[in-house]
């Protein structure tokens, strides 16, 4: 019963986040609406037991994800404003486009085998770290492997250069 | 505001295009008049890219209250309390330069009790004008508590200052031909307790703010002023002995009975980072603290009984000509240029303010350095507004 | 203290009757009142206590689960309520003995107790300032975004073996991710403010307290292997027995854990000697510049609870939280809330010594030598846990006489302190003055 209202709650404030990034113009306030957003999601992985997710969800998400899209969006704010709005022959194909993704999903949800047999157990984090460095080991340093080349790419691209002034072409 | 580009040096990917997206302005950040660590009503106007700075300059004139002109208006006794006003944290080494360019101008003889009253109260007043140095450098640097340390021996010293002549701050007590009063009884002995007192203490600042690794870092190799740019900016006082150059007006041209005094003239050594740091002139300001012990005690041995004051008239007349005596301020060379008529006021008062020279130098110091280092060096470089626009 | 003068009235009649006993009974009552306020302000915190306790020991299995729900959150917000008050009061007398004054004397009396309150109330009744040019809503979001994630992190902080809120797999975690939250409040507060100042402060906040979660993080690893749960709960019942159980007292990568915790938390706390997002003297006062007010008591607040907050966590995890140093007998929330609050007192000790430091030199603190320290703890604890099996008994009373020794150094140097008080740095210096 609670629970019921508590995944109506959330997914309402997902649903209105989203539309709120939509429809929002400053593009600070997306990058908030978007945290929202996020939070919401948090707080749905909760609910269905999912603990260690939600919190992943938190610190990688909201506390990195969203914590670099602040500070690019805050540095650049005042030259991008103007240019979200969209134009009134790309309203047309976005409708057409996003309607017709819209129905699969919706069809895929209702009639989609999802009713599964999730484990419920009080030991996530055990079980997940089991399954980690058990069965899937292989995915699992492939991903820290992957974020290693993308800590050196990063660390490469943002290193500083001798900066040669020049006239502004 | 300009715009400017940053174009990289070319490379494998082509990052000229990157670059030229994210386009880096020149900022323009002043630092205004009211500022928690500028010391006084100082206005610098900085050009930064992003933290880095390109260009500092100063604006004075906050403070300016027309000391030179109101001199031609005003007598010479008259304009003791001016002097008072220009820095006001070393008011008695401002009056004992104006007495002494006025004395030797007019050949007024000073009773020799009174030669050494005035060495007492202005070394006195040098130690407490460096303890705010010092503990203001620390409250800029974050270190809040070194800050009241110096306060508070800094109020036994202003407590002595007020049982003989009743000021706090600004005393006009060392005036033309002696000094105002004799001292009260009790005041050496009070005198030789609070030197007793504080000798120890400067150890104490020491452990607590200059040997700190965090503080070192802050000021060692910052700001750093060479030798030879310090003596073309015209620095003078603790900044220019910070550089390593060994100068000091009591023991270069004494003045007051300073040659028969025996203490040592610090100079940076440029322990922690180049000669000339942050940490170098702030290093010597300590020093200079136990040095003014030194001679404060001596001084007070060599008291001896007479009047403290020679008979000068009320309306003192200078004759015709002119002068200018350097007297070493806590903060530098503070110069009197005195041009008379053989009136009752001058014709013209110069005052060469030993700040306004010393804040020059941020112009030259403050290229490529943090937003955080101006703080450390406008602090290194104590500065006190009331003598930089007079 | 001082008394207000009520201006002069002129009753007639009935009033004039009224007046003249009202002024007679609050000549009595008033100095009697003034005696009880103590009693009535620590017996209203008392009956709390003991109600929650009444509530929970008979009353719990016959209440619905929500009212449970309702009346622990209350209890847990007035837990924080009075830590942030004790420590902005606490503050304000640590910096002032610290700097040989005496703080707040005069407020409520006892060395000025009720300053925080006086504090608070002036506060909500300033005017509600916000620049023109800031964006409104993202302005008043801001101290929320703040303040309400630190709050949530008490939900699974667990004061004694079974006084906690929800006690979660992940409650470790959980923590963390509420204090990562935080950053975007006060970037938020920067940005908003539509000032290059704040701006800078907030830009320069949010570089710090990212950088500083991950040796905060590994450093909350190092525990979590030697215990094997996430649970706080769990973490806290591992070191029961006595002060040699503690976590920080089992192998020696433990011991400097707790040390780089600690660094690493100051600096989550935006504390000195990492305060430049607030206090630095050419920021004003950095991202909260322009927020007076009950939003800047918010900000204030959510760092005062954010201090308790870490310092809980580090009880918990590496000084065996609600576990007495002596055996089981006493062991609860008040061993709990003394150790959180002589972290506190060490957080303050530690801001009002040292001086600030630059943020290049924060950055490089952090990559250079704080992250590599953490890494080696780290491979260390698990090399140790795998092979050292036969050292683990030992090392715990070694490491344990040591912590003892360090704490009889601790207690040396105050004993000192207070023996020679009068001779050193504490001594006001009020008996010099001419004539006294």
């Amino acid at each position: 019963m609670i629970e019921t209202i508590l995944f109506y709650i959330f997914a309402m404030i997902m649903v209105v986040s989203g539309l709120a990034i939509l429809v929002s113009t400053n593009i600070v306030r997306m990058a908030y609406w978007l945290i929202g957003m996020l939070l919401a999601v948090a707080g749905i992985y909760f609910l269905l037991g999912a603990y260690f997710l939600g919190v992943v969800q938190i610190i990688v998400y909201v506390g990195g994800v969203a914590v670099l899209v602040v500070f690019g969006v805050m540095l650049t704010s005042r030259q991008l404003a103007s240019q979200l709005l969209p134009r009134a022959w790309e309203v047309v194909w976005l409708i057409c486009v996003t309607g017709i993704f819209l129905a699969g999903l919706v069809r895929m949800i209702l009639k989609g085998p999802w009713a599964g047999n999730v484990k419920q157990s009080p030991q996530t984090v055990a079980e997940i770290g089991r399954s980690l460095l058990g069965n899937f080991i292989g995915p699992f340093e492939l991903a820290s492997v992957l974020l290693l080349v993308v800590l050196l790419g990063a660390a490469y691209l943002a290193r500083p250069r001798v900066p040669t002034l020049g006239i502004k072409k | 505001m300009k715009e400017i580009e940053i174009h990289a040096q070319p490379d494998l990917l082509h990052e000229g295009e990157i670059a030229s997206d994210i386009r880096t302005e020149e900022l323009l950040v002043n630092m205004g008049p009211q500022h928690p660590s500028t010391h006084g009503v100082l206005r610098v106007v900085l050009v930064t890219d992003g933290e880095l700075i390109l260009k500092a300059t100063p604006h004075i004139g906050y403070l300016h209250r027309c000391a030179e002109k109101i001199a031609e208006n005003v007598s010479y006794r008259q304009y003791t309390p001016y002097t008072d006003r220009m820095d006001y944290l070393a008011a008695m080494n401002n009056n004992l330069g104006f007495a002494l360019a006025v004395e030797k101008m007019g050949g007024i003889e000073v009773p020799e009790r009174a030669q050494y009253l005035r060495v007492i109260f202005a070394e006195l007043n040098r130690i407490a004008s460096h303890l705010v140095a010092v503990g203001s450098y620390g409250l800029d640097m974050g270190a809040f508590t070194p800050f009241l340390y110096c306060f508070r021996e800094r109020e036994w010293i202003v407590d002595l200052f007020e049982s003989v002549c009743g000021a706090r701050l600004t005393y006009s007590y060392i005036t033309i031909g002696g000094v105002r009063e004799d001292i009260p009884e009790g005041f050496v002995s009070q005198c030789k307790e609070f030197l007793d007192f504080f000798e120890p203490k400067i150890r104490e600042y020491n452990d607590l703010l200059s040997y700190n690794h965090i503080f070192i870092n802050r000021t060692g190799n910052v700001g750093v002023c060479p030798a030879d740019m310090a003596i073309g900016y015209g620095l003078t006082g603790p900044c220019l002995r910070g550089s390593g150059v060994k100068w000091d007006l009591r023991k270069n041209t004494p003045y007051c009975k300073y040659d028969e005094f025996d203490f040592d003239v610090p100079v940076g050594d440029g322990r922690f980072g180049a000669v000339g740091d942050c940490w170098d002139r702030y290093f010597v300001r300590v020093m200079e603290m136990t040095q003014s012990v030194r001679i404060v005690r001596q001084a007070l041995e060599r008291l001896s009984d007479g009047p403290v004051s020679a008979k000068v008239p009320r309306m003192l007349k200078l004759p015709a000509g002119e002068i200018y005596f350097e007297v070493e301020n806590p903060r530098g060379q503070l110069g009197f240029y005195i041009v008379s008529e053989g009136g009752n006021s001058p014709y013209r008062l110069k005052v060469r303010g030993p700040s306004f020279c010393n804040l020059s130098v941020l112009e030259g110091l403050a290229k490529n350095c943090l937003l955080a280092d101006i703080a450390a060096m406008i602090g290194s470089l104590d500065v006190v507004m009331g003598e930089v626009d007079r | 203290m001082q008394t207000f003068e009520r201006p002069k009235i002129e009753y007639t009649g009935i009033s004039k009757t009224i007046a003249e006993i009202a002024v007679v009974v609050a000549k009595i009552a008033g100095p009697i009142l003034r005696r009880l306020a103590w009693f009535v302000f620590f017996g209203v915190i008392i009956f709390g206590c003991a109600f929650v306790w009444a509530v929970g020991r008979f009353v719990n299995p016959l209440v619905p689960w929500i009212v449970r729900d309702i009346i622990v959150v209350a209890g847990g917000l007035g837990f924080v309520s009075l830590v942030a008050m004790v420590g902005i009061w606490g503050e304000r007398k640590v910096s002032g003995h610290i700097q040989s004054r005496l703080g707040p004397m005069r407020t409520g009396g006892w060395h000025g107790w009720l300053q925080s309150l006086a504090d608070g109330l002036k506060f909500v009744q300033k005017e509600d300032l916000i620049p023109a040019s800031a964006d409104q809503p993202l302005f008043r979001l801001a101290p929320y975004i703040a303040l309400v994630p630190v709050i949530c992190a008490y939900v699974v902080i667990p004061f004694g073996a079974s006084w906690v809120f929800r006690d979660r797999d992940v409650s470790l975690l959980f923590v963390l991710a509420m204090l990562g939250i935080e950053v975007l409040g006060v970037i938020l507060g920067g940005w908003a403010s539509n000032s290059k100042w704040s701006l800078y402060g907030a830009m320069r906040e949010a570089c710090q307290l990212v950088s500083y979660e991950i040796p905060m993080g590994l450093s909350l690893l190092v525990p979590v292997m030697a215990v094997g749960s996430i649970s706080l709960v769990q973490m806290g019942k591992a070191q029961s027995g006595g002060w040699f159980n503690w976590l920080m007292f089992q192998n020696p990568f433990l011991f400097f854990a707790f040390f780089t915790y600690y660094i690493a938390s100051l600096a989550s706390c935006k504390r000195a000697p990492f305060d430049l997002p607030e206090g630095e003297s050419e920021l004003v006062a950095g991202f909260h510049t322009e927020y007076s007010g009950f939003r800047f008591v918010m900000f204030f607040f959510a760092e005062y609870a954010a201090m308790f907050a870490v310092s809980a966590i580090a009880t918990i995890v590496f000084l065996g939280g609600w576990n007495s140093p002596v055996g089981d007998a006493t062991s609860g929330p008040l061993w709990f809330v003394a150790k959180g609050m002589f972290l506190v007192w060490v957080q303050m000790w530690i801001r009002w010594t040292l001086p600030r430091i630059r943020i290049d030199q924060v950055m490089h603190a952090c990559v250079k030598y704080l992250l590599p320290f953490t890494m080696i703890l780290f491979v260390g604890s698990s090399v140790w846990q795998l092979y050292g099996s036969q050292f683990i008994f030992y090392t715990r009373f070694i490491l344990g006489g040591l912590g003892l020794v360090m704490v009889g150094l601790f207690l040396a140097g105050a004993g000192y302190g207070y023996v020679n008080r009068g001779r050193l740095v504490g001594r006001l210096a009020r008996k010099h003055l001419p004539g006294a």
